[in-house]
């Protein structure tokens, strides 16, 4: 008899459930309206987010610059890598400090793990296989306020 | 820098408000006259509570360039810290990388898990 797992996420790019399953032994991502419970399609490939941020408390504000830092991780998660997700989670933030830390240093030691994003609709525009970096920068708060920030992006086999 | 992520037509609010069920549906009633008023269509509108409050995705029939769906997005009522940080990203190319609605919460030394994850 064929074993039957089934698991719902809420997709952080539409509000409705992705669910995994396994049907006769192959893995499966489905989208799933959220309230009507039909299946809207079916998806190859979901998109792991992980973001993180710098975030000074009220102490080092008052005795620094409070820079404004955004980071954020993207990687594709096949149905049959969905039963090892939490190793991939642990991993994708192991990617990210990485990637704060050779680019910014010091950076790193400020980031403020914020959260994982589940997205049925790709982001990442790199070929599977790769995560996928993007990070946002002002160093100073003058400089947030006039939208004056830089841009990052990179990207690492996984 | 890669190409900008342009056009969507959702748009994702944030609100950390408990709410009863009669002042929800009056905030859902409202955020639909809002959208009225600014001549869109609503195609959908789904929501899920989380542990301080609702995230929201609204649905419409026009799909909008980034610097309006931040606009749009605060006037929705979302929350106002993040919709500065949305115009902030609105004005370069992240704001469709940074316009998240956390499906799961982390904490640095504290690799727990909150919000709304199902399992069914």
């Amino acid at each position: 008899m064929s074993k039957r797992i089934i698991t719902g996420i809420i997709d952080a790019d539409t509000g409705n459930e992705i669910i995994y399953f396994e049907r006769k032994g192959k893995p499966y991502f489905y989208l799933r309206d959220k309230d009507t419970k039909k299946f809207i399609k079916r998806l190859e490939k979901i998109e792991l987010r992980f973001y993180s941020e710098v975030e000074y408390d009220r102490e080092h504000a008052r005795k620094k610059n409070p820079i404004y830092a955004d980071f954020v991780a993207l990687r594709p998660v096949k149905p049959e890598e969905f039963p090892e997700i939490g190793d991939i989670e642990e991993d994708l933030i192991d990617a990210l400090d990485f990637w704060v830390g050779s680019k910014f240093g010091g950076v790193v030691e400020l980031l403020e793990y914020r959260g994982f994003e589940y997205g049925s609709k790709p982001k990442n525009p790199i070929e599977d296989g790769y995560i996928y970096f993007r990070g946002i920068r002002a160093n100073t708060k003058a400089q947030l306020k006039k939208g004056d920030v830089k841009e990052y992006e990179g990207e690492t086999p996984i | 820098m890669k190409e900008k992520l342009q056009y969507e037509t959702i748009l994702k609010i944030d609100v950390d408000v408990k709410m009863t069920p009669k002042l929800l549906s009056d905030f859902i009633e409202t955020r639909k006259a809002i959208l009225t008023a600014l001549n869109f269509e609503i195609l959908d509108i789904k929501y899920v509570e989380t542990r301080k409050g609702y995230h929201f995705w609204f649905v419409v029939d026009k799909p909008l360039q980034v610097h309006r769906r931040a606009e749009i997005q605060f006037l929705l009522g979302d929350d106002h810290n993040r919709a500065f940080y949305n115009f902030v990203r609105a004005n370069g190319d992240s704001f469709d990388y940074f316009n998240a609605l956390f499906s799961k919460k982390v904490r640095s030394n504290d690799y727990d898990t909150e919000d709304k994850e199902e399992r069914l």
